[in-house]
């Protein structure tokens, strides 16, 4: 008998507003799945489209990018360029038939608790749909 | 309707000309190597005028790279003339919007381009073997038989952004336009009578649709062999990690590309723990890696010019994915590479408001 599937979903969190949300979430005690493994790091722009088809190279199930509100980066447009790398790595994604809808990006502030914990359920659970990423198969990729 | 005029003898006079009657102190033109070889070279006023090749339908380098690499550090100090095909004109705007490259001085011959052959053709057989049917299909508004398959789904054939354009498709000789200031400055410097006409024959409108079908055709045949990771597998797979795709790629300029860096350098334990969940790990790791990273950091910017195919010693169709990949993310952007300088770069821009179907 296999295990049933639980995803692993690689999380990139911007440590000014993101992080910090999902630190409240974990101190108020919400509770949210624990299939996310937090990345932090200083802004969203930081994550290079690289890390996330790395991400998903290595089998991971779904990879979140998540940053501060439009208009509020610690950085001023950060979040503007991390939308349009998101935008396309998704659409590289999609062009090769690999699977674009395991990549989210989410907007969530240092005092939206609650949110954070509402997407990381909501995420795992559209991943769970989705079921394991056809990645971990291959050993030649 | 532009300012024309017949190449008075053929294109090689034309260019000489330039050069003897002080229109310019420079060319850089394709030229003849030896027999059916060529390359690129820069002719000063005084220097060889032999065996120069501007039609020789073979592309030894891009040539918009060969120009960033004598404009890079600033401008020329004088007047260059640089003959170059659609692409090659696309990859140095695109260079002059990644500060590798410079425009001034530079005076933009643009040739109409058939296409060109697979570098193979030049190096295995005598590449002027293949002129006579070359010829022949440009005069009739053919795609010549064997030519890149990126050549052959190519409808941008014509040139944007020249200064002067070279039309040959549909005609015995070629036919000089003068659309720019600088372009009537070289026709007046040379006493060239301009009359009105059209740019290009109807012939090369109606090639254009053809080409346009074809790289529908294209695109569409790549997608469907390069599906899902089994896909990817079945067409990098062979990959051997020469890297010699991004070499040759005028867009990756990058002296030290990320994919070469102690990035992809791992721990021992990187390698070990893969092992517990995968029951074989390709060593070294990351080569598909590459090809998508690469994507992701120029595909916006190709120019679907077929160097890197041509460069693959595994016969992988480099150019083909590129280009396939390289329209749709053009498209996301709404960005043609090498259209205009005024265009962004789409990874250095962005607005306000965009792509709020992505965000939550
Ligand atoms: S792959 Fe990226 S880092 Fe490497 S040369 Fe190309 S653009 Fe530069
Ligand atoms: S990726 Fe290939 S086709 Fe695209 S610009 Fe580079 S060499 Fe030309
Ligand atoms: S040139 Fe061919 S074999 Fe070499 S890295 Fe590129 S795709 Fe792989
Ligand atoms: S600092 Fe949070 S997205 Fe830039």
């Amino acid at each position: 008998m296999s295990e049933p599937f639980e995803p692993k979903i690689v999380g990139f969190l911007c440590y000014w507003c993101s992080y910090t949300a999902a630190d409240l979430a974990g101190v108020s005690r919400m509770k949210y799945p624990p299939n996310l493994r937090v990345i932090r790091v200083m802004c969203s722009s930081r994550v290079d489209p690289v890390f996330i088809i790395k991400a998903l190279l290595d089998g991971a199930d779904g990879v979140l990018v998540a940053g501060c509100h439009p208009g509020d980066c610690h950085y001023q447009k950060g979040n503007y360029y991390a939308r349009r790398k998101v935008a396309l790595t998704k659409k590289i994604l999609e062009s090769l038939g690999l699977g674009p809808e395991r990549v989210k990006l989410s907007w969530i502030a240092a005092s939206e608790g609650p949110k954070f914990a509402q997407v990381a359920k909501e995420f795992t659970e559209e991943i769970r749909r989705l079921g394991p990423n056809p990645a971990r198969a291959e050993i030649f990729l | 309707m532009a300012k024309t005029a017949e190449v008075p003898q053929d294109l090689e006079s034309f260019l000489v000309s330039l050069l003897d009657l002080g229109a310019v102190e420079v060319l850089f033109c394709p030229k003849f190597l030896s027999e059916g070889k060529v390359a690129h070279a820069l002719i000063p006023k005084e220097g060889s005028r032999k065996g120069l090749a501007p039609l020789f339908p073979f592309m030894p380098a891009n040539g918009g790279k060969a120009v960033s690499q004598f404009t890079l550090e600033g401008p020329v100090d004088r007047p260059v003339a640089v003959v170059l095909r659609p692409c090659e004109i696309r990859v140095l705007v695109e260079l002059v919007k990644l500060e590798q490259a410079n425009l001034d001085n530079l005076y933009i011959i643009g040739l109409e381009c058939g296409g060109v052959y697979p570098l193979e053709k030049m190096t295995r057989e005598k590449g002027a073997a293949h002129l006579e049917a070359y010829n022949q299909a440009l005069k009739e508004g053919q795609v010549p038989q064997g030519i890149r398959e990126v050549c052959g789904a190519c409808d941008l054939f014509q040139p944007m952004g020249a200064d002067v354009v070279v039309s040959v498709i549909g005609r015995d000789r070629p036919q000089l336009a003068f659309l720019t200031g600088k372009g009537l400055e070289l026709a007046s410097k040379v006493g060239l009578e301009t009359r009105r006409g059209e740019v290009f024959t109807s012939q090369s409108q109606a090639l254009l649709k053809t080409k346009a079908a074809n790289r529908a055709q294209l695109l569409s045949s790549v997608k469907e062999r390069v599906k899902g990771y089994q896909g990817l597998l079945e067409v990098f797979g062979k990959c051997i990690g020469c890297h010699n795709c991004s070499k040759v790629c005028p867009i990756c300029y990058c002296k030290d590309c990320f994919f070469e860096s102690a990035t992809f350098d791992y721990e021992p334990i990187s390698y070990t723990q893969r092992l517990e969940k995968k029951g074989a790990l390709r060593v070294p790791m990351d080569t598909i890696l590459f090809h998508l990273g690469r994507m992701t950091h120029m595909a916006t910017s190709c120019v679907a010019c077929g160097m890197c195919e041509d460069a693959c010693p595994m016969g992988i169709p480099v150019a083909q994915i590129f280009k396939a990949v390289g329209a749709d993310v053009q498209e996301l952007f709404e960005y043609l590479p090498g259209r205009g300088l005024q265009e962004e770069l789409p990874l250095t821009t962005y607005r306000p408001v965009e792509f709020t179907e992505l965000e939550e």
